[in-house]
């Protein structure tokens, strides 16, 4: 239709104020909002056209509003009953499972975030409802004992998995299990400061994030030495 | 047989802010736009872009991130698929779509759109690339052009990516840039994020008589015209304290004798403070011819661009962490960004192979707008076609208005047309 139209020749308007011909299929003035007078004679000139935009962008992010809308009320409903029968805040955790619920949907339903994004995220919003479970359930240091060096074991075999699968570019991976050593470092320190009651799990698998990244280095030879170069270029 | 490794480069000194600054909300991704004589076909522009993007390796990189600096890699993956347009321009390119790739492809009715990230390329490396996009596509589209010129690059374009700031810069102490703070334009923004574009078509001789007769050049009278129109739509507002500062990029090439095709270009601005009651635009235009001259010298472009790269070379400078320089960068960008009331990019007049000339009917070009700058416009001539484009989020036109009925009252014809969203 559009095309059609364009191929029509183009009967223009002219703003009296203004003194400009106005192209756009419209019957007043974008700059001074005054009506347009037809003009007699025909332009030349088309109209480049652009789509409708406006209507479109009215209608998105809808679900993701009416996903927040039940979980706010949701959760409202659960801390009201909370109250009124009183007792222990047992709804602080349904809660804290439906913050969790919404967050890692809106990371996953925004098509902007690319992948690695959202296995990171995935990890950390994770990682954090575990350690608030353990909070809210008396903190019996299950969270810190084991999930979260379980959590950076599976970042690793995450990182490995990558590799396998586009291992056209596998060497770019290499941050990513570099990474994982830097946050080792957080239950060594938790360690340090009789956080961690549990350490052998945690010393185990920061031991493998280092052999995983040397070997990573070593086997990949130059190619991996190349990527690091560029990655720390000064 | 498979490349071993990657090749990389270093960003240019522009570049390296882009990455720091960009968002949905700042996009640093700029349209240039060509219009032909002819509906397009998508097959045959996917076709185009298959064929142009092996051939010009400055175009297929990706953006990432090292420990110290960002950096382009080459990207392998093929070219990004080209879409009919269904969005608002200049959208952010998020460096994990589109193959990875730093521009776009898209298509409307008779127009091809190349939205590039400008961590890339400026205007001009864009525009070589649009260029041969064009010629690939009209070649598919008519075989006896094929037959006629080949299927290679046009002698034309440049593959150079040489950093030519780092080759021309000498050492300097002093910020060239104005930081302090300009009169900004601010209003009802449009809804739901709305992105505004007006287009204004003035004839290029009428424009180039007027300015002959005046003494000033098109880009001169341009600004002029956009500061008198805003002098004139706020003018209990705008003093010596809030200056009216147009921000102007200089192309560099022709000043330093380089053709890369990565960024190579300053701004310079052109000031108005009034310091009397009331001004006309012969004033004004006298003043911006001024400044303007005063500014754009090889001396005065070189130590601009110089303070930036040599600021850039100190070693204490480059090994502070990327997260670290980030912060300090958005710091400086963003009291920088103040100090303009606009900016006003001129891309000249756009020439094309005589061959390729009958099927094309026009050129135009804008940036999006930005953080405190409102309203921005692009000028793009093909022929004897001006196109002025102004974007913007605001929903007054006070300003492209004034701007129009200043080249009418100066005996240019005008002829407008949007994007639709003023009539919403």
């Amino acid at each position: 239709m559009l095309l059609l139209r364009r191929m029509e020749f183009f009967m223009s308007k002219t703003c009296s104020r203004c003194k400009v011909k106005v192209l756009d299929h419209t019957e007043y003035c974008p700059l001074c909002g005054g009506v347009l007078k037809k003009d007699t004679k025909v332009d030349k000139r088309r109209p480049m056209g652009y789509p409708d935009v406006y209507g479109l962008t009215r209608k998105r992010n809808l679900a993701l509003r009416i996903l927040l809308a039940i979980c706010v009320v949701a959760g409202f409903l659960l801390l009201a009953t909370n109250y009124m029968i009183g007792g222990r805040w047992w709804s602080v955790i349904p809660c804290i499972a439906i913050l969790y619920g919404y967050v890692v949907f809106s990371l996953y339903f925004n098509p902007t975030n690319g992948y690695m994004k959202r296995i990171i995220w995935t990890f950390v919003l994770t990682l954090a409802f575990m350690i608030a479970l353990d909070i809210c359930t008396g903190f019996y240091r299950w969270s810190i004992n084991y999930c979260l060096p379980l959590a950076l074991l599976l970042y690793n075999i995450a990182g490995i998995v990558l590799m396998i699968v586009n291992h056209r570019r596998w060497e770019s991976y290499m941050i990513f299990l570099m990474t994982a050593i830097f946050v080792g470092f957080v239950p060594l320190g938790l360690i340090h400061f009789k956080v961690v009651t549990e350490p052998i799990l945690s010393q185990s698998v920061f031991i493998s994030s280092v052999c995983i990244f040397l070997g990573t280095l070593i086997i990949g030879g130059g190619r991996a030495r190349t990527e690091l170069g560029r990655r720390f270029h000064v | 047989m498979r490349k071993r490794y990657k090749r990389w480069e270093r960003l240019d000194n522009t570049a390296n802010l882009f990455p720091v600054i960009a968002g949905e909300n700042m996009s640093n991704t700029y349209r240039l736009a060509v219009v032909l004589k002819e509906p397009i076909k998508k097959e045959l522009l996917q076709r185009a872009l298959d064929e142009v993007l092996p051939k010009v390796p400055g175009f297929r990189l990706r953006l990432r991130s090292g420990f110290f600096w960002y950096y382009l890699e080459e990207n392998d993956k093929p070219a990004p698929r080209v879409e009919e347009e269904n969005a608002y321009p200049c959208r952010f390119i998020h460096t994990n779509q589109n193959n990875s790739f730093l521009f776009r492809v898209s298509y409307y009715g008779f127009r091809i759109n190349l939205e590039v990230f400008h961590v890339l390329a400026d205007g001009t490396g864009g525009l070589a690339f649009l260029r041969e996009l064009t010629y690939a596509y009209l070649r598919l589209s008519h075989s006896d052009l094929r037959d006629r010129v080949g299927d290679g690059l046009s002698d034309e374009t440049s593959l150079n990516r040489e950093d030519s700031f780092r080759r021309n810069y000498k050492k300097a102490s002093k910020s060239m840039y104005q930081s302090k703070r300009a009169f900004l334009i601010k209003g009802e923004k449009l809804a739901y994020h709305g992105f505004g574009i007006i287009h204004g078509h003035v004839s290029v001789s009428a424009m180039r008589a007027y300015c002959k007769e005046h003494g000033v050049s098109i880009n001169e009278y341009i600004v002029a015209a956009f500061t008198y129109s805003t002098y004139r739509a706020y003018q209990g507002k705008i003093s010596q304290k809030r200056p009216i500062r147009v921000a102007v990029p200089v192309n560099l090439r022709p000043f330093f004798n380089s053709i890369t095709t990565k960024n190579f270009f300053v701004m310079v601005s052109s000031e108005f403070a009034p310091t009397k009651e009331d001004y006309t635009f012969e004033e004004i235009l006298s003043l911006t011819h001024d400044c303007l001259t005063r500014q754009i010298t090889k001396e005065n472009l070189e130590a601009i661009f110089s303070y930036n790269v040599s600021n850039e070379q100190y070693l204490f400078a480059r090994a502070v962490p990327l997260p670290l320089k980030n912060i300090a960068m958005k710091l400086i960008y963003t009291r920088n960004a103040l100090a303009n009331t606009t900016t006003i990019t001129n891309m000249g007049r756009v020439t094309v192979a005589e061959e390729y000339d009958p099927y094309i009917e026009g050129f135009h070009c804008f940036l999006p707008f930005s953080n405190g700058q409102g309203l921005k416009c692009g000028v793009a001539s093909f022929h004897d076609d001006l196109v002025l484009s102004f974007v913007t989020e605001l929903e007054d036109t006070a300003v492209q208005m004034g701007v129009f009925r200043q080249m009418q009252q100066d005996g240019m014809d005008v002829a407008v047309e949007t994007n639709g969203v003023f009539y919403e």
